[in-house]
């Protein structure tokens, strides 16, 4: 029997405002334990929450780059649990009607468009959070109220890769659209994966399994193999009532999903709408506003270097994956570099150069504006592209501008003909056999000199140049 | 609405809800409840109370306007905050280990 795998993904990502959702507290939840924490987080009595407008807008305008339906009224509803992460005893979040409802999107898996449709978006406060020692945990209110975003997509991806490729995908947007820094190590990013199995032609789904709180996007990649391999065998070896409802947990250490609680004991949240919040509209020209502000999106500005700039769909691909590089290398077309050896220098060297070191493109030395710099020095003749590649890495290693590291290192072409003149003759008077062995027509002799010439300069001759004389001379 | 909560319906409520209660307190809840489910009863008795839209707002106005994300607000004093709690270390709260 032929199994078919169906996922379902939940994203939940903190949005990048000032303040919090319901409160002035900033939003600097990394800070020192509890110093970004007001009443209204910790629900004094007598306090209410006031929406901020930032967070409602970044809402929106994920919505609208996912193609959702934006309600026309704003409202958010509680959900009721008990856990010390939650001092109310409720979060605020929306289930009577979500801020994006309806939405779709493709993705990019192996070159092709893969369609993933969106269930709901909803904005919620998050809620604090606890670190768990061994007979006690401790509770830093910080995070409690930062406004977070919950994407839920439909059961509509059938395979890992392709639900890796959504997440990757929505945390560019959020990166493009700078509604969130959607950075998966300082916790930012959390998801929930629902996988299920069916039989490959039937329309019905499998019993679903959540595995909650996985916090990379490699672990919901194993997560989710893991899942497809521990269905199956129950399902092959005819054990399927044993695929029951349930919550289960990512465990890391040993790479396996653990059963939280069963489905059907599930916590009753008993969601109703927040009376201490007004109705709020939300008008149609406040929408399209935010709709003007969205940039152009990866797939689109990738779309975008192929048109116009001739560059192949990997190396444009390469360089929207993230938006800081892509920033990098159209502040490059600012200045004036030609975009294909932008690209080159970019996807082969610089990219290189940070995935080694482990650092991002907008903290290296090697501005957009120094690159030009070695380029002009490249163009000019004044340094060989060897050369070019030797003041990269010293301009990456130094941190000292090009001017500089030439004049220290000597980093300079020989350039002129009377002195490139000189050394050639000097070498050829050195090695009459292999001219001889030329003349008779052996003409890989021709690099063989070329060779000597570039060991005796050091690298330094310019090589068109060296190479036109070297052939008068021969 | 006729229903009469027992002991084990209100026991097994807070397992799900995560919280442990004694026996005297299931007791006293069962009679809270009691109370809470004879008022409903007098609430039911309106005529075609289900034909009603649930109230959440008293008035549709939608006039608020949203809140700028200019102004900021300093952390409450720390001190003030953790005298709120029985037990605290460094700057945190300390409650019986709870993963849930």
């Amino acid at each position: 029997m032929a199994l078919k795998v169906v996922i379902g993904l939940e994203m939940h990502c903190e949005l990048n405002t000032k303040t919090k959702v319901f409160s002035k507290s900033l939003n600097n939840y990394n800070d020192i334990p509890n110093s970004s924490v007001t009443a209204i987080d910790l629900a004094f009595p007598g306090t209410l929450p006031i929406v901020n407008k930032e967070a409602v807008k970044k809402a929106i305008k994920m919505a609208l780059c996912l193609n959702c339906e934006i309600p026309k009224v704003l409202i958010f509803d509680r959900k009721n649990y008990y856990y010390p992460d939650v001092p109310k005893n409720y979060q605020i979040t929306q289930n009577t009607k979500p801020i994006g409802i309806n939405g779709k999107i493709d993705v990019e898996v192996n070159n092709e468009l893969v369609p993933i449709t969106i269930h709901d978006i909803h904005l919620e406060e998050d809620t604090a959070s606890l670190d768990h020692y061994f007979d006690y945990s401790l509770i830093d209110y910080n995070r409690s109220g930062v406004p977070l975003l919950e994407i839920v997509t439909d059961p509509c991806i059938y395979c890992p890769e392709a639900a890796v490729a959504f997440l990757e995908h929505l945390r560019n947007i959020y990166k493009y659209t700078d509604c969130s820094e959607a950075d998966t190590k300082k916790g930012q990013i959390r998801c929930d994966v629902n996988v299920s199995l069916k039989e490959e032609n039937s329309t019905e789904l499998g019993t679903k399994v959540e595995v909650k709180n996985v916090n990379s996007f490699s672990n919901v990649y194993a997560a989710i193999l893991y899942e497809i391999k521990r269905q199956t065998e129950l399902i092959e070896a005819g054990k399927n009532n044993e695929i029951i409802q349930e919550t289960r947990r990512w465990d890391e250490e040993s790479g396996t999903t653990i059963r939280m609680r069963e489905k059907v004991e599930s916590i009753d949240y008993k969601y109703y709408v927040d009376a201490n919040i007004p109705k709020i509209k939300i008008e149609k020209e406040w929408i399209e506003e935010i709709k003007s502000e969205i940039p152009l999106l990866p797939l689109e500005r990738k779309a975008k270097y192929i048109k116009d700039y001739n560059l192949s769909s990997y190396d444009s691909g390469v360089l929207v994956k993230a938006k800081e590089v892509s920033d990098y290398f159209e502040e490059c077309l600012e200045l004036g570099i030609n975009p294909k050896e932008a690209s080159n220098w970019i996807t082969s060297q610089i990219l290189g150069y940070i995935n080694k070191h482990d650092v991002e493109i907008d903290d290296i030395f090697l501005t957009p504006k120094r690159l030009l710099n070695i380029l002009n020095y490249l163009n000019k003749g004044t340094i060989s592209s060897k050369q070019a590649k030797e003041l990269f890495y010293l301009i990456l290693d130094e941190k000292e501008e090009p001017e500089i590291l030439i004049k220290k290192y000597g980093i300079e072409q020989i350039d002129n003909d009377e002195e490139l003149l000189l050394i050639i003759q000097n070498i050829l008077d050195n090695n009459q056999n292999q001219i001889e062995e030329y003349k008779a027509g052996k003409t890989k002799v021709f690099d063989y000199f070329v060779g000597i010439i570039m060991k005796e300069t050091k690298g330094k001759a310019n090589p068109v140049k060296a190479k036109e004389i070297l052939l008068s001379k021969l | 609405m006729n229903h009469k909560f027992t002991n084990e319906e209100v026991t097994n409520l807070a397992d799900k809800l995560l919280i442990g209660i004694s026996e005297e307190e299931v007791k006293d809840i069962v009679e809270e409840l009691t109370f809470v489910a004879n008022s409903m009863n007098v609430i039911s008795e309106i005529k075609e109370i289900n034909d009603l839209k649930p109230l959440t707002h008293p008035f549709d106005l939608y006039e608020t306007s949203l809140r700028e994300d200019d102004e900021y607000e300093e952390g409450h004093d720390i001190e003030d905050l953790l005298s709120n709690a029985d037990f605290t270390q460094g700057r945190e709260i300390e409650v019986p280990k709870v993963v849930g």
